[in-house]
């Protein structure tokens, strides 16, 4: 599904991304964990677009075509979906109103017909029981007043309305309680598929406990510094990231 | 022909056929003095009608048809419409149905007995229009009356064989805990130029509730002053809401006068400009007694070449204690050569007063637009959608319906978000 070689990014002056490499398959669930500043949050902006960000180095391939080549919406519409650590707040703009546009332009861009009114509220109506979000908060302005776990679950319903093949959840979990990690997490598992793939961010093993990874990888320090499979994020847990930056280091040595 | 020549000329024809009128010659000899004002003048810093008004100018009446006008009506909305075709009351046009406490009037038929006040102004076009105006809308909504419909007041410039020249003049009166909504629009019709200067005072007696809509809607070939004075009393509430979406150079003096305690005047303008426009929103609210409200918003969004000016004026006078007075004006500036000029001007002499104030100008934010189209929208649809929500919140405090419904499907339609329907 997509294919990350080498990639360097930054911002600024500011290098972030430092060759890193990732793979993933479809039908896989990866988990990327990692310190705070190591370049999670980055990776998922520049797999989206953000056009903040320069790559300077490296290459991304996405369902064999070149991901950074294009536009933000094109990689949206070509099956990319960002699940923001923090969603924006757009007041005067509705979950509703906005996202007929967003499916419109995105069924258009895949050859599909757009959907009348009355479809797209049948669909609504049948994605919103998935993360057991109300009809009321999605008329709201966008995140506007909205509570932590508000702003995620609306994050996995776009999600679910979109249908798109990869999705980077960042942070999903944070802020979140524990029923509402269920549900988030519950959301996730029921659009899991053979055809579609995940790549969760995430500090804490407890997601993990409901969506299980098919793989675990380290971000430290703008690379991928270690992978392995859910038994990682347990030795994680455990141990914290000291152990993963004295590896790290020994080697640079 | 130069303009100072029509409107001599004009002057003569019409001081001939009238007679003496001390009000019209005092008028004509006031503009004679102070003339069209240039950049140099404090209150025209930013916008001069001078380059407008050297356009060969015609005054004269049209014929237009039913069917020519349609296109401007709301078809959902039951009015009392009354047509002015280049500042001229059309009788055939209008369509007036009858309601008890309710007089609507070409301002031909009273102009003796409404003492219009237009010294106090220093506003060198209403001494323009006093001298040259002859037609325009007498509307009295006697006490205690409600207006059943909306008053529809429709003005067109027909500038398809000539240049033209309108002077409307409107006096509304409102009586006591009498209630009407009106709407006062500007359209054009053909390629030549227009300019029109308007006039409109407005008298709102005790306890009474009125709104007043400005629809600005002409193209880049037409000039509009548009001058509006309201005198409240004691208890009523006032709102004008001014939305300028085309034309050339437009320039709004809107001015309330709180006279009576207890009294609400609200001002809201929505701008929304491209291609070369500029408009200028000039207003005032002169707190004179105590425990008044007055609540301004003033949006704008910026396109092209286009120019916005916003000056706000709040006078709190010395024995207005107790006065609240808000004022906001934000800007959205979507391309590097718009150009907004905002300047809150507050004069208070009480000391217990609450008044706050803002000006804003801005850019379409980056993060919005990178989650819009993160969800695949496209860049122009996400810019467009974060316009329209900016918009919106002078949109919403507009109370009639159809008329709510026309001006969203107008923005949305302006900005290609078709989806959004
Ligand atoms: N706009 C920016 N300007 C400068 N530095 C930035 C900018 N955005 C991110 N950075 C820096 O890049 C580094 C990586 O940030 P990023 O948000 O990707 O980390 P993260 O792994 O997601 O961390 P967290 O776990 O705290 O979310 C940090 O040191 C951050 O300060
Ligand atoms: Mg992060």
């Amino acid at each position: 599904m997509i294919k990350i070689v080498n990639l360097h990014a930054r911002i600024g002056d500011k290098e972030i991304l430092k060759g890193l490499n990732l793979t993933v398959k479809a039908g896989e669930v990866h988990a990327i964990m990692g310190p705070n500043g190591a370049g999670k949050s980055t990776l998922a902006s520049v797999l989206a677009g953000r056009e903040d960000y320069e790559v300077t180095e490296g290459s991304v391939e996405f369902e064999g075509k070149d991901l950074l080549d294009m536009a933000t919406d094109v990689r949206a519409k070509e099956g990319i979906f960002l699940a923001f650590q923090y969603p924006v707040e757009i007041p005067g703009v509705s979950t509703t109103n906005f996202l007929k546009t967003a499916v419109n332009e995105v069924r258009t861009h895949q050859g599909k017909d757009p959907l009348d009114a009355v479809s797209f509220l049948g669909t609504m109506k049948e994605k919103m029981k998935i993360v057991n979000i109300d009809q009321s908060l999605l008329s709201r302005s966008l995140n506007e007043g909205f509570s932590g776990g508000e702003k995620k679950r609306n994050e996995i319903f776009q999600m679910a309305m979109l249908d798109p093949k990869l999705c980077i959840l960042d942070e999903t979990d944070s802020g979140l309680d524990i029923d509402a990690l269920r549900i988030v997490a519950n959301g996730v598992n029921t659009l899991r598929s053979k055809n579609n793939a995940f790549i969760i961010v995430t500090h804490y093993q407890r997601l993990l406990d409901y969506i299980i990874p098919d793989f675990v990888h380290v971000l430290y320090n703008g690379q991928i510094v270690k992978s392995g499979t859910k038994e990682l994020a347990l030795e994680l847990e455990e141990k914290g990231y000291d152990f993963i930056k004295n590896e790290v280091n020994a080697v640079k040595l | 022909m130069e303009f100072s020549e029509l409107v001599e000329n004009e002057y003569n024809i019409i001081s001939q056929t009238e007679g003496e009128n001390g009000f019209r010659k005092k008028a004509y000899q006031q503009f004679l003095t102070s003339g069209i004002p240039t950049t140099k003048h404090e209150e025209w810093k930013y916008t001069d009608f001078n380059k407008v008004l050297k356009n060969d100018y015609i005054i004269n009446h049209s014929d237009l048809k039913k069917e020519d006008i349609s296109q401007f009506l709301f078809p959902e909305m039951d009015v009392n419409l009354i047509v002015l075709v280049n500042g001229f009351v059309s009788p055939a046009l209008s369509e007036i149905k009858k309601q008890k406490g309710l007089e609507i009037k070409n301002i031909q038929e009273v102009e003796k007995e409404i003492n219009q006040d237009i010294v106090s102004s220093a506003n060198p076009f209403l001494f323009l229009n006093a001298a040259l105006s002859t037609n325009g809308i007498y509307l009295n909504i006697l006490d205690n009356t409600i207006a059943e419909k909306p008053i529809y007041i429709l003005n067109i410039c027909d500038k398809k064989n000539n240049s033209v020249l309108a002077q409307p003049k409107n006096y509304i009166k409102i009586g006591r805990n009498a209630q009407v909504k009106i709407i006062e629009a500007y359209y054009c019709i053909g390629t030549n130029n227009s300019f029109t200067n308007v006039y409109t005072e407005v008298h709102a007696a005790e306890n009474s509730v009125s709104e007043l809509y400005k629809l600005q809607i002409g193209d880049n070939t037409s000039s509009l002053v548009d001058s509006t004075n309201v005198y409240q009393s004691e208890k009523s509430t006032f709102t004008c809401t001014t939305i300028t979406l085309n034309g050339n150079i437009i320039r709004n003096n809107l001015n309330l006068i709180l006279n009576g305690e207890y009294c609400e005047g609200n001002m809201n303008g929505l701008y929304m400009l491209n291609g070369n426009t500029l408009v200028d929103n000039h207003s005032s609210v002169d707190h004179a007694v105590p425990n008044c409200l007055s609540n301004e918003l003033y949006k704008g969004i910026l396109d092209e070449k286009s120019t916005g000016v916003f000056n706000g004026k709040i006078f709190v006078r010395k024995d207005a204690q107790k006065t609240n007075a808000y004022q906001s004006n934000k800007n959205l500036l979507i391309s590097d050569d718009a150009v907004v000029n905002t300047k809150p001007q507050l004069e208070i002499w009480a000391n217990d007063v609450k008044c706050s104030h803002g000006a804003t100008i801005g850019k379409l934010d980056k993060d919005m637009l990178f989650y819009l189209e993160a969800r695949g929208i496209s860049k122009k649809s996400a810019r467009a959608i974060l316009m329209n929500a900016f918009a919106h919140d002078v949109i919403d405090r507009i109370s009639l319906a159809p008329l709510k419904d026309y001006l969203n499907i107008f923005i949305l339609n302006r900005l290609g978000l078709n989806f959004l329907n």
